[in-house]
């Protein structure tokens, strides 16, 4: 009995109604379902760096790779230069089945949106979100001097031919479908 | 009455007003005195907490930095100096502390000055600002691992106590025996129970609207934004958060603020306060884009974000100040908008009557002529669109000039309306002054307000003295009747009673100091009187001929 009228006292320290505790349990609320919200945010924000990262592992194995397939005996052979021997041209689409077919280091990039491997498409896709965490590779030629804009940027097509060097530009795609530029490397 | 000035001038402080802290004092108790007695009034103790409270936030955000490698490594040398630039403010902190701490009366009980060190150095706050230098130099002498350093800096953090929880005490005090919700309407609102925790509240919003705004305005960056997306992602979902529970505990609470007392009606009409309004809005774009992206694209919602700017509107009398004179002067804005859009239609019209031949791919028709219009009356002038036949040129150059003329005028209207409310808002201040001087003295509470009123007109104590004296001198041109215009005299009755009493005695001076046969051989001869005028003439000598020889 003691106990409960001082339980009372403290109640009565605090002025607490029971309005008032119905309105902490709803700000409690309010605070629970703004941290989840921010949670999923954050959790869609971290599939963007991840895929951030996809890219950048792109960016270093084309960095890396336009340094060293030129010399003699470069593997994967596809995505050398033509050999002098050979009729028909080295052209991307090759390089890239090699490089994204397993045991290939860039074929175990895995999509975190669609948690599949990351494929490569034109642009994309804000209207329809078919293209949520993929990936965008465009070759940048120079244009013609006296051009208004330096570079004429294009996708890579898989009949692109490449035994020069090429500028390609990696983009990928974020969460919302909007386009975030990664790197301009040589390959 | 000098004594009385000298009373009432003692009270009123200007926002400039410093405590006066005698310099004859030994250099110790003059230091305590200045930089860190709380009971000292005006002196620099808030300001001292205030830039270390600061300096402990950038710590913060320093340390929150560090943990991006694409920030920190690239900067690590100035990041270095920033940590070694706190250490030392925090250390001169801690040891000038040390230094006064037998001037402190929390630990100087007993006059024991070796006490009073000790009893300082042992004391929580002390601890915690040992604390948060010592790692620093901690690490010259032992090898102490990076992760461990940047945790015990950590430490800096709770620094912040110091200015909190003498805050906290103070509100519980004030709001002892007031109800929960009373409490929370202290917190939350400006009242007189606040005290220093409602103004660390106000600060802690404004802090957070600071860093969410520039953090919205950095993701614009897309290079600094490809770095901090994440960080970027989790401040404004805090900031969310924080904003989000403010708004409910206003809208809770603000059935104790007066006129708002009813449980539905008051709620809505703190609602739609203009200040709930963007609270609201500050919020809304986060929950609007996670609720509903699935239905379309929401993310140009992001830029509203920048909106919780407006939210420091609470915190200045500015605004409101502006808000009141584009509400004054609106139908003179509107009148001028109005000419505005007459000068733009018919300068667009003749644009494109002398120019469409010449330029038609320019001045298509009447709306595209219209940007031409308004960049040129403006005086813009990009350039990009402009006239190239004799007689558009002509038309320009005069239109030109009275563009100039006629957009100006809601600069000037604003310009002229701001300065008058200012002075609005002195003469309010006067009229109060005026008003408690009527029994010549300045209460606490009246000057507590005169203070407040001083501070948010920025008025300095010369400012203030100023006004006062203004005030004293109508009060005491009111109570000398003679110098009144008659229609003022007339308005109160005490006054007229006084001025007719005035007025007698004046007409008896006159009958004693005149020759009163000449005067009524005058009066009649020349009708100058009325006879009911002689008559109360006469009456009034006779009465006063009579009770003399009484």
């Amino acid at each position: 009995m003691a106990n409960d009228d001082n339980n009372d006292n403290a109640l009565d320290n605090l002025g607490m109604t029971n309005t008032d505790r119905v309105f902490l349990v709803f700000l409690f609320g309010v605070v629970i379902l703004t941290g989840w919200l921010g949670y999923q945010a954050y959790l869609e924000g971290h599939r963007t760096e991840t895929t951030k990262e996809s890219g950048e592992t792109w960016a270093k194995w084309l960095t890396t790779a336009g340094t060293e397939r030129f010399n003699k005996d470069y593997s994967p052979s596809a995505c050398a230069p033509t050999d002098s021997t050979s009729n028909t041209p080295h052209v991307w689409g090759d390089c890239l089945k090699v490089i994204t077919t397993k045991p290939a280091e860039l074929s175990n990039l895995i999509n975190p949106f669609t948690h599949e491997p990351i494929a490569i498409v034109a642009a994309c896709d804000k209207d329809e979100h078919t293209t949520t965490g993929q990936m965008i590779l465009e070759k940048a030629l120079p244009t013609p001097p006296g051009s208004a804009v330096p570079f004429d940027v294009t996708a890579l097509t898989d009949s692109d031919v490449i035994d020069k060097k090429l500028q390609i530009h990696i983009t990928i795609c974020d969460g919302g479908d909007y386009p975030i530029k990664i790197a301009e490397v040589e390959f | 009455m000098d004594e009385k000035q000298d009373d009432i001038r003692g009270k009123i402080r200007g926002h400039d007003y410093r405590a006066n802290i005698s310099t004859d004092l030994p250099f110790r108790k003059w230091l305590y005195s200045w930089l860190f007695d709380p009971k000292i009034e005006f002196n620099y103790q808030k300001e001292v907490e205030n830039w270390i409270a600061l300096l402990i936030v950038v710590n913060l955000m320093a340390l929150l930095f560090e943990q991006v490698p694409q920030i920190y490594e690239p900067h690590a040398g100035l990041f270095h100096v920033f940590d070694v630039f706190s250490v030392i403010v925090f250390s001169i902190e801690y040891l000038t502390r040390l230094y006064v701490a037998p001037e402190d009366e929390e630990f100087n009980s007993d006059n024991k000055k070796g006490l009073a060190y000790l009893r300082y150095m042992k004391s929580p706050f002390a601890v915690v600002d040992f604390l948060s230098v010592a790692p620093f130099y901690l690490q010259a002498f032992l090898p102490i691992d990076l992760r461990m350093l940047r945790f015990l800096r950590l430490l800096r953090i709770l620094k912040i106590f110091r200015v909190l929880i003498p805050a906290y005490q103070e509100f519980v005090i004030a709001n002892k025996g007031r109800t929960f919700r009373q409490k929370m309407h202290a917190l939350v609102f400006p009242s007189e129970y606040g005290g220093n925790l409602q103004g660390l509240f106000d600060t802690f919003i404004v802090v957070w609207v600071i860093i969410s705004v520039v953090c919205v305005v950095l993701e614009s960056v897309s290079a600094i934004e490809y770095i901090l997306h994440i960080q970027f992602i989790i401040v404004d979902a805090i900031a969310v958060a924080i904003f989000t529970m403010e708004y409910c505990m206003r809208l809770y609470c603000c059935v104790e603020e007066p006129g708002f007392e009813h449980a539905v009606t008051g709620r809505f009409k703190q609602a739609k306060s203009s200040a709930s309004v963007i609270d609201f809005l500050a919020i809304l774009p986060f929950f609007l884009e996670i609720f509903l992206h699935h239905l379309m694209d929401l993310r140009f919602l992001r830029v509203f974000r920048l909106m919780r700017l407006l939210k420091l509107t609470r915190y200045t009398g500015a605004t409101s100040t502006l808000t009141k004179v584009i509400a004054r002067e609106m139908p003179v804005l509107g009148a001028s908008a109005f000419i505005m859009l007459l000068l733009v239609i018919l300068t667009a019209s003749l644009g494109y009557l002398f120019e469409h031949d010449a330029q038609p791919e320019k001045f298509d028709n009447i709306p595209q002529s219209i940007y031409w219009a308004v960049i040129t009356l403006a005086s813009v002038g990009y350039g990009d669109i402009s006239p190239i036949t004799t007689g558009g040129r002509i038309m320009t150059i005069f239109l030109a000039l009275l563009g100039i003329g006629i957009f100006a005028i809601p600069a000037a209207l604003l310009s002229s309306a701001f300065t008058d409310q200012l002075r609005i808002e002195r003469e309010t201040l006067t009229n109060a002054l005026y008003e408690m001087l009527s029994d010549g003295i300045i209460s606490e509470e009246e000057a507590e307000i005169i203070n407040k009123e001083a501070k948010r007109l920025h008025l300095s104590e010369e400012d203030v003295n100023r006004l006062i004296d203004k005030a004293r001198k109508e009060r005491e041109l009111k109570d000398d009747v003679s110098v009144l215009p008659l229609h003022k005299i007339a308005a109160t009755s005490e006054h007229a009673v006084e001025h007719y009493r005035v007025l007698m005695s004046q007409i008896r001076m006159l009958g004693i100091m005149t020759d009163r046969e000449k005067f009524e051989h005058v009066a009649v001869q020349n009708s100058r009187l009325t006879p009911e005028e002689l008559a109360l003439w006469r009456q009034i000598q006779n009465h006063e001929s009579s009770s003399a020889s009484s």
